[in-house]
């Protein structure tokens, strides 16, 4: 019989040895995955901007990142993404709320069609759910269903044939259409549309909604596929870039990520097929001292991302070739940043502050 | 007076060469071809004010193919042409069947995006190109007149080559000639906000709206001194002296 519970608890489990006492470039033991991610499997990226971080680093490893909807031939890199091309497995931009995941998944199997459609800017045409992947937008409405349909098709072979899928959890508050509940990836009338109060309301998703969110879109799966895939999910890192709430953005900051890790950490407390990957511990925790956020406090530096990846590829793939080692983190604000690289709707909401 | 024209170009050159020296047009024009082989323009810059590769073995080959020994000087002409050199819509050709857009007629193709991801994708290959190198440099040391040639279009002898008559076949079968052009017109305007003109294929040289015909490309020669090594059978790319005698007499320069 022991004097103590605690007496038996591993030195991961005490704040001292497992964090204070640790390299923070290499917390050991942080994460142990509950199931392989083997290179052949089919893995499929979603979620809010930091998840292009991970697809990035899967397919320079080789691992089998599923792109249904590939740039045009002979497309280089830097025009591919202001296209949104390869950024996630199919072409739906920045999915920053699980409620979001759960209407795509439900349009793409013809169950729900989303209200308010299109969004108008300036005589072009954008799709509300994606406003960012056409940055010219259409001519016509028309033509914006037809490339949505097409869109559609492909992200309901994706939803059937992907064996993982990872989802990186970015925003509880949303806007939403108030008559139909159509959730929106972002403000009307940040890319596209036009804010109209009496159309549109905020919406600060809580804990319970967002994970029966998710509890949803896995049923959708499960009715929809003879085998269901396995899930790994993160939590984002990034901070906020604005509130809607009316509270200090650090507040709604904090209760945002807080909703987040606590969803994720139920998801893998209560389902089997769920993983949770720390990458929000890794870059947040006290012992960096913020070293993994670039001077603006948002961006996550290229160390702290390879801090993350080397984490997780350590145990997905031992064998593979290392990831740079961790440099110091520059803080100069006009140094290019891994986040210059990714496509993150949500910082034009950086525009619109005083 | 003839107007002294500087032809600049790489191996699509043996063909107004050819048509100028072989069918010269009653034109009061006096042109000058300066060309290099391959990729040879690439490394094309005003070297002593004198317009002239850097590379040593195109430098060798541009002076010899002029008959003049040197490189050109901007101050001698009054306007300049320059042709090939990638100035062709191959990414629109290349992703024809895969990727429709609200111009095009191609139901069955797997994506539907934007004509402005088209025109961008076509905008960034010209961008980069040789041709585009040798152009801004142009532009850079004269204020005479640029004329942009676009490559002819491909043989209509390419439906003797599988691949690339099934490549395609789709455009013809759709009849989406027009949203091809439309992506070459989309071009020209960025061009001409350079200050930039382009010269258009002869449209008596055409095949279906899309290919030349035949004729122009059978006995194409290679760009070597002498012009009359033919090139492989089956070059869908470069035309004969007849389709430049057709360039000459049609342009406006």
């Amino acid at each position: 019989m022991s004097s103590s519970p605690y007496e038996n608890v591993p030195g991961r489990g005490f704040w001292r040895s497992g964090v204070v006492e640790q390299n923070p470039h290499a917390i050991k033991e942080l994460y142990t995955p509950k199931f392989p991610i083997r290179r052949h499997e089919a893995v499929a990226t979603a979620g809010s901007c930091f998840a292009q971080h991970i697809a990035r680093n899967l397919r320079a490893r080789k691992f089998n990142v599923l792109n249904y909807e590939p740039a045009p031939r002979g497309m280089r890199d830097d025009l591919a993404q202001k296209y949104q091309f390869g950024t996630y497995s199919c072409r739906y931009g920045n999915i920053y709320t699980a409620a979001q995941l759960l209407q795509l998944a439900r349009e793409a199997f013809g169950n729900t069609i989303p209200a308010d459609r299109v969004w108008e800017k300036d005589g072009r045409f954008f799709d509300a759910q994606r406003p960012g992947v056409e940055p010219s937008g259409f001519a016509s409405p028309e033509e914006v269903l037809t490339a949505r349909a097409h869109h559609l098709a492909h992200v309901r072979r994706m939803l059937l044939e992907m064996d993982v899928f990872v989802f990186t959890f970015g925003l509880t508050e949303a806007w939403i259409h108030r008559e139909s509940r159509t959730v929106f990836p972002t403000a009307p009338g940040t890319i596209a549309g036009t804010f109209d109060p009496e159309l549109y309301e905020f919406k600060n998703f809580t804990h319970a909604e967002t994970l029966q969110s998710f509890v949803r879109f896995k049923r959708v799966l499960k009715r929809e596929r003879k085998k269901t895939p396995r899930y790994l999910v993160t939590v984002s890192p990034v901070p906020l870039t604005a509130t809607a709430t009316g509270q200090h953005v650090l507040a709604a900051s904090t209760y945002s990520k807080s909703v987040l890790r606590g969803v994720a950490g139920e998801l893998f407390e209560t389902h089997r097929d769920v993983d949770y990957f720390p990458s929000y511990e890794i870059i947040t925790a006290p012992v960096t001292g913020g070293a993994f956020f670039e001077a603006n406090q948002r961006s996550v530096t290229e160390a702290g991302v390879n801090t993350a990846m080397r984490t997780f590829l350590e145990q997905h793939d031992p064998d593979g070739a290392p990831i740079a080692p961790a440099k110091d983190a520059p803080k100069q604000a006009d140094v290019q940043t891994p986040e210059d690289d990714l496509v993150c709707e949500e910082a034009f909401l950086e525009a619109f502050a005083p | 007076m003839s107007r002294k024209i500087c032809v600049l170009g790489n191996s699509h050159i043996a063909a107004l060469k050819g048509g100028w020296e072989t069918a010269a047009p009653a034109k009061p024009l006096s042109p000058d071809f300066f060309g290099a082989l391959s990729k040879g323009m690439e490394s094309l810059a005003l070297i002593d004010g004198k317009l002239l590769p850097s590379d040593p073995e195109a430098a060798a080959f541009y002076c010899d193919i002029s008959g003049k020994g040197t490189g050109a000087i901007p101050e001698d002409y009054e306007a300049f042409v320059l042709c090939g050199m990638g100035m062709f819509p191959n990414p629109v050709f290349n992703n024809y069947a895969s990727y429709a857009t609200p111009s095009t007629h191609n139901t069955s193709a797997e994506y539907y995006v934007s004509d402005a991801c088209l025109d961008d994708l076509l905008w960034d290959h010209i961008d980069r190109s040789m041709m585009m190198h040798c152009a801004r440099l142009v532009r850079a040391v004269t204020d005479a007149p640029v004329h942009l040639v676009w490559q002819a279009f491909w043989s209509e002898a390419l439906f003797n080559i599988e691949w690339r008559a099934t490549q395609m076949s789709p455009i013809l079968e759709n009849n989406d000639q027009d949203y091809i052009h439309a992506r070459m017109r989309a071009v020209e305007t960025r061009l001409s906000d350079e200050g930039f003109s382009v010269l258009q294929q002869p449209k008596d040289t055409l095949a279906q709206g899309v290919m030349t015909k035949e004729e122009f490309s059978r006995g194409s020669v290679l760009f070597r001194e002498g012009l009359n090594q033919p090139h492989r059978d089956n070059d869908v790319f470069h035309m004969n002296s007849d389709y430049g005698a057709k360039c000459w007499n049609t342009w406006e320069i």
